[in-house]
């Protein structure tokens, strides 16, 4: 039952937030929302320390009548680790939020979702049946939708919530076509029983996992997220639900074809390396950060493609802390700054930002995978991993270099280049309640990939081989070439490193979006137009048609009556011609015999 | 001893819950003036309390068919349930009663609640007959007291509205009354238990099958038979709406499976193919055309046309598994849609007409509407945790294993109807708000519409409450292995 409190803790919170939240103060919804992610945090802590973990399995009871439908909570071997950094990220993530909306007047619904989001996910996480997993999927989408439109009063954070929803969609109406091949083939969704599925039925789960991972040719939607909050960004567009695609391949592991597998990893690679290059011509703070995370997704979906498990995980934890802490470091900025998002004018942050800018140094550090940040040692395990398969190998370690170079890029344009507009000079330092949060991530960010290689930290999963030394050596070459240059280039403010073509693509995501959204949009209007104003209207003709005709023979025989009698007696008049004919032609005796 | 007095009074059980509407119906045209709407609502939760007091005593899942002769041959009394006529019939207590709580204010009070009961008595009979010739009876018994209320309390083109409805509904009933016939004339009984027991042969089940699906295919409506469908829900009071496509439309569902299914075994099983390829094309084609729409009764009058032929799709595709889906899908849309209309009908109130063209930001100032809209909605795009999911996924799992194609057409959905359900959140309630603040739900309001979204909401989390009540996909595999 320990296992079912870590998910009903959070329900809790946003069941009372909804209901009662009302009459509560804004200081105690957020009170009451990090509470209860903090007390689930603790039910994990209380399981891992008590050395309950993997096969642990829990039923609550029955949800859907069909095999594996029971509302029914597993640990796996990805659980534990997973199930710790959500509930623990989300914690900290939670508290950072009461600073950082201060007098908002959404608290209680951004609390109540917040809540349900974690709930959510840890479904995701522990479901014992694809049934659970794919209840939290959709639950995480609805989540990510209310609070990327949290300023809802903003056009462009409403259109961007639904255009996340509406995308995560088309991957979950893949994701569901596979639940029903796998119950059509297996009988039962639970995810003990899935053998080797087919090809398709892989590919349909690829889909849903690539749509809400993010990953080309899915991933339009992530960038525009960033219209939400900040924390939000932090914890789900950036440290748990964007990995759920992973998390999902992961769990299923060996159960996927492998030529989807194969697919798996090579998009990944491909997504990683675009994402890489769109990230260096961003100049939004938090698109940045949000073109990185797709190309650090893509990433792990190299390391689950090719079975590298450990590596993934990994990498998955890793950047769940450092991508979190740029995050917070961000919003940290954004709070001091009175929401400057634009690279442009920030700068000289450095001196006045005592705290967030040395906890966005130890996020940018993870990132640009220098050693002996957390990225350093977990890129080199998906870089170790992929070697006997040069091309992705080369992908992961371009792509490492690019990471470098965007992250230093980042950095020393909000912290060290010459101040780019006037805000800089009102710069001040966030409150506690944001600071507190934000250095308890940066450590691990710093530290978490050095104790899990050294075995301080055990993932639960068994570590790969050590890499080549050449491989380390030429790894860490790469990324301080990239962040030597990054910083040797930005320190003195803005610079074009691209050729302004490939820059302005870049910036644009090569198009892809615009080509996606334009032709989705185009495809359901036209066939929307076509079928309203085409089939709609000609049915709506035929029955009037239909209707005038029987209403003038009536109307002729009968003129004092309703319109009612008279089409009562037609059809009346109707179904006795009818039975007269019917009968004439012998069917009706014939059922007789 | 209490057990056998229960049970010796039972004979006349299913009497009771007849004649609570039907007394209802008497009271209010009788002289009790303004407490007509509290008769009205007492009725629909009298009934909804008894029959789930009876689930509960019995323990079992239906009412046992009570029959005696009446005057002469074909004319017997024989009313029963099975689980699936019992789920509807605490669904007709419940949103008759809702309904007519909404209706508050109604002018000509007396004759509204009258007709109101009248057809509460006339689904209430639908979902008990066990005899054709009774089912046809209380079938007929609907459409004129739907017609009137839509005519004489609906507004916009009230009277071409009730035409449309009455027309293309009667030329069902011919349709169902031909069947009928054909099928007492050539068995010589109207008893459906006995008809069951005596299948029509193989060769005429066919055709008889289609006179009975056309009845409820107009009903339902099936695509393309639902050109009724749009004037009648934009011209009737709202809880007149609300009751038409929560229980009327499920009266479709419950003949085909309540019927259609058990009479003609063969002929179902040969049309299935053409029908379930109707279906799934009027799920989407409800979901697209309702994402063109710009007033909020049309985008549910779409969305219910997507929903209700999704519930087709499940009813068509004929195995136990997707009845159960069907099940929960039936109770799902009429509580949503109940909940959708008379939220529309909140919004349009403060904002001063249906269409979605010059408002925005109500959120701002009214954040419970907003709340509750964005709850119903999330039902409607069947989002896990609601009923809408559970419905939903247990017709195309099922569906799939009979007819992938189809399911997989109708699975796309789910995108569409994300674009539609979110399009009129972001349209009505987020951006900038236009307009002066907007009053937000009262306690009454919120007293309407709270206890069909707990409902939704809890069947959304044990849909077994619902679907337990009905045979399961266990039935099916038993079946295969046969």
């Amino acid at each position: 039952m320990t296992l079912w409190l870590v998910v009903l803790l959070p329900i809790s919170g946003a069941v009372v937030l909804a209901v009662a939240g009302g009459r509560l103060t804004r200081r105690l919804h957020g009170v009451i929302g990090a509470g209860s992610i903090a007390l689930s945090f603790g039910a994990v802590l209380s399981m891992a320390t008590a050395g309950r973990g993997e096969g642990l399995r829990a039923t609550l009871g029955p949800w859907l009548p069909i095999a594996g439908g029971d509302l029914a909570l597993a640990i796996d071997r990805t659980g534990m680790p997973l199930a710790l950094m959500v509930t623990g990220v989300a914690a900290l993530i939670a508290v950072y939020s009461i600073g950082y909306l201060g007098t908002d007047s959404g608290t209680q619904r951004y609390f109540a979702t917040l809540d349900l989001f974690v709930a959510a996910m840890l479904l995701i996480v522990l479901g014992a049946n694809l049934a659970v997993v794919f209840a939290g999927w959709e639950l995480v989408g609805l989540c990510s939708y209310l609070l990327i439109g949290h300023w809802r009063e903003r056009p462009a954070a409403a259109a961007a919530a639904v255009k996340a929803f509406v995308v995560n969609r088309a991957g979950d109406a893949a994701f569901l076509v596979g639940l029903f091949a796998i119950l059509a083939e297996r009988r039962t969704l639970a995810l003990d029983d899935l053998g080797g599925l087919s090809i398709l039925t892989s590919a349909l789960l690829l889909c849903g996992a690539l749509a809400k991972s993010a990953q080309f040719p899915l991933h339009i939607w992530l960038p525009d997220a960033m219209e939400g909050p900040t924390p939000v960004s932090a914890l789900i567009h950036a440290a748990t639900m964007v990995t759920a695609g992973v998390v999902l391949l992961l769990r299923l592991g060996g159960a996927l074809a492998p030529e989807v597998l194969a697919a798996a990893a090579g998009l990944g690679a491909f997504t990683a390396l675009g994402a890489a290059l769109a990230a260096l011509a961003q100049t939004d703070l938090k698109r940045v950060l949000a073109w990185s995370t797709i190309s650090q997704l893509g990433l792990m979906f190299v390391g689950a493609g090719i079975g590298a498990v450990f590596a993934t995980l990994f990498h998955l934890l890793a950047h769940a802390f450092f991508k979190a802490t740029l995050f917070l470091g961000a919003g940290s900025v954004m709070h001091a700054t009175g929401n400057e998002q634009d690279l442009r004018r920030l700068g000289a942050l450095g001196p006045r930002l005592r705290w967030t800018a040395p906890a966005f140094a130890a996020g940018a550090l993870g990132l640009a995978a220098l050693p002996p940040a957390s990225g350093f040692f977990s890129k080199e395990a998906i870089a170790a991993a992929a070697l006997d398969r040069p091309l992705l190998a080369v992908a992961v370690l371009a792509t490492g270099a690019l990471s470098a170079l965007y992250a230093a890029r980042l950095f020393a344009l909000v912290f060290v280049a010459p101040a780019g507009s006037a805000v800089i000079r009102g710069a001040h330092e966030s409150p506690r309640l944001m600071l507190v949060p934000l250095v308890a991530l940066a450590l691990p960010a710093l530290g978490f990939g050095a104790l899990v290689a050294v075995g301080g930290i055990s993932l639960g999963v068994p570590a790969t081989e050590g890499a080549p030394l050449a491989l380390t050596l030429g790894a860490a070459g790469l990324a301080l070439a990239g962040a030597g240059l990054g910083l040797l280039r930005y320190r003195r403010g803005p610079f074009e490193l691209l050729p302004a073509g490939f820059g302005r693509a870049a910036l644009a995501g090569f198009g892809a979006d615009r080509a996606l959204v334009r032709g989705g949009s185009w495809l359901v209007g036209t066939i929307a137009a076509a079928l309203d104003r085409g089939v709609e209207a000609t049915l709506q003709w035929s029955l009037d048609a239909v209707g005038r005709l029987i209403l003038r023979t009536g109307a002729r025989s009968q003129r004092l009556e309703s319109g009612f009698v008279r089409s009562y007696e037609a059809y009346l008049l109707a179904g006795a011609v009818l039975l007269l004919a019917w009968w004439s032609l012998g069917v009706g005796t014939g059922a007789a015999r | 001893m209490v057990a056998r007095g229960r049970h010796r009074s039972g004979t006349l059980t299913t009497l009771q819950i007849i004649l609570i509407p039907l007394v209802a119906a008497a009271a209010c045209a009788l002289r009790v003036g303004r407490f007509a709407g509290i008769v009205a609502v007492t009725s629909g939760i009298l009934e909804a309390v008894l029959v789930v007091a009876l689930a509960v005593a019995r323990g079992t899942n239906g009412i046992p068919t009570e029959r005696f002769p009446w005057a002469g041959p074909l004319t017997q009394y024989a009313f029963g349930a099975d689980g699936f006529g019992l789920v509807l019939l605490v669904l007709t207590g419940v949103l008759f009663a809702v309904g007519a709580a909404a209706s508050a204010g109604t002018p000509r009070p007396r004759t509204y609640y009258a007709l109101w009961c009248l057809t509460q008595a006339a689904v209430t009979g639908v979902f008990l007959a066990q005899d054709l010739v009774l089912f046809f009876v209380f079938w007929e018994a609907m459409l004129i007291p739907i017609a009137l209320l839509i005519w004489l309390w609906g507004g916009g083109d009230a009277r071409g509205a009730a035409l449309r409805f009455l027309l293309a509904t009667m030329v069902g009933s011919a349709l169902l009354l031909t069947g009928i016939v054909s099928v007492v004339v050539a068995r010589g009984t109207s008893d459906l238990a006995a008809l069951v027991l005596r299948p029509l042969p193989d060769a005429d089940q066919t055709i008889l099958a289609l006179f009975f699906v056309g009845a409820f295919a107009v009903k339902l409506p099936l695509f393309p038979l639902h050109a009724w469908l749009p004037r009648a829900y934009l011209a009737a009071p709202t809880p007149v709406a609300a009751v038409l496509s929560g229980v009327v439309a499920k009266t479709a569902v419950y003949g085909l499976i309540h019927l259609c299914l058990p009479l003609f075994p063969t002929g179902m099983a040969r049309l299935a193919p053409i029908l379930v390829a109707l279906a799934a094309i009027g799920t989407l084609y409800g979901a697209f055309v309702a994402t063109r729409q710009r007033d909020t009764r049309r985008i549910i009058a779409f969305s219910s046309l997507s929903h209700l032929n999704l519930i087709g799709l499940g009813v068509f595709s004929a195995s136990a598994a997707t009845t159960q889906g069907a099940l929960v899908a039936s109770v799902s849309h009429g509580l949503v849609v109940c909940a959708l209309f008379l939220l529309a009908a909140f919004l349009a109130e403060r904002v001063g007409g249906w269409s979605l063209a010059d408002i925005g930001g109500v959120a701002a100032s009214a954040p419970v509407l907003s709340g509750f809209f964005a709850l119903a909605i999330s039902t409607a795009i069947a989002v896990p945790g609601t009923s809408g999911f559970a419905g939903e996924f247990l017709i195309l799992a099922a569906t799939y294993a009979r007819f992938p194609g189809a399911a997989v057409v109708a699975t796309l959905v789910v995108v569409l109807s994300a674009v539609y359900g979110l399009g009129l959140l972001r349209r009505a309630f987020h951006g900038p708000p236009k307009g002066p603040a907007r009053r937000d739900l009262g306690a009454r309001e919120r007293l309407l519409v709270a206890p069909l979204l707990v409902l939704a909401l809890l069947i959304g989390v044990a849909p077994r409450l619902v679907s337990d009540r009905v045979p399961g996909a266990s039935a099916d595999r038993a079946e295969v292995t046969r």
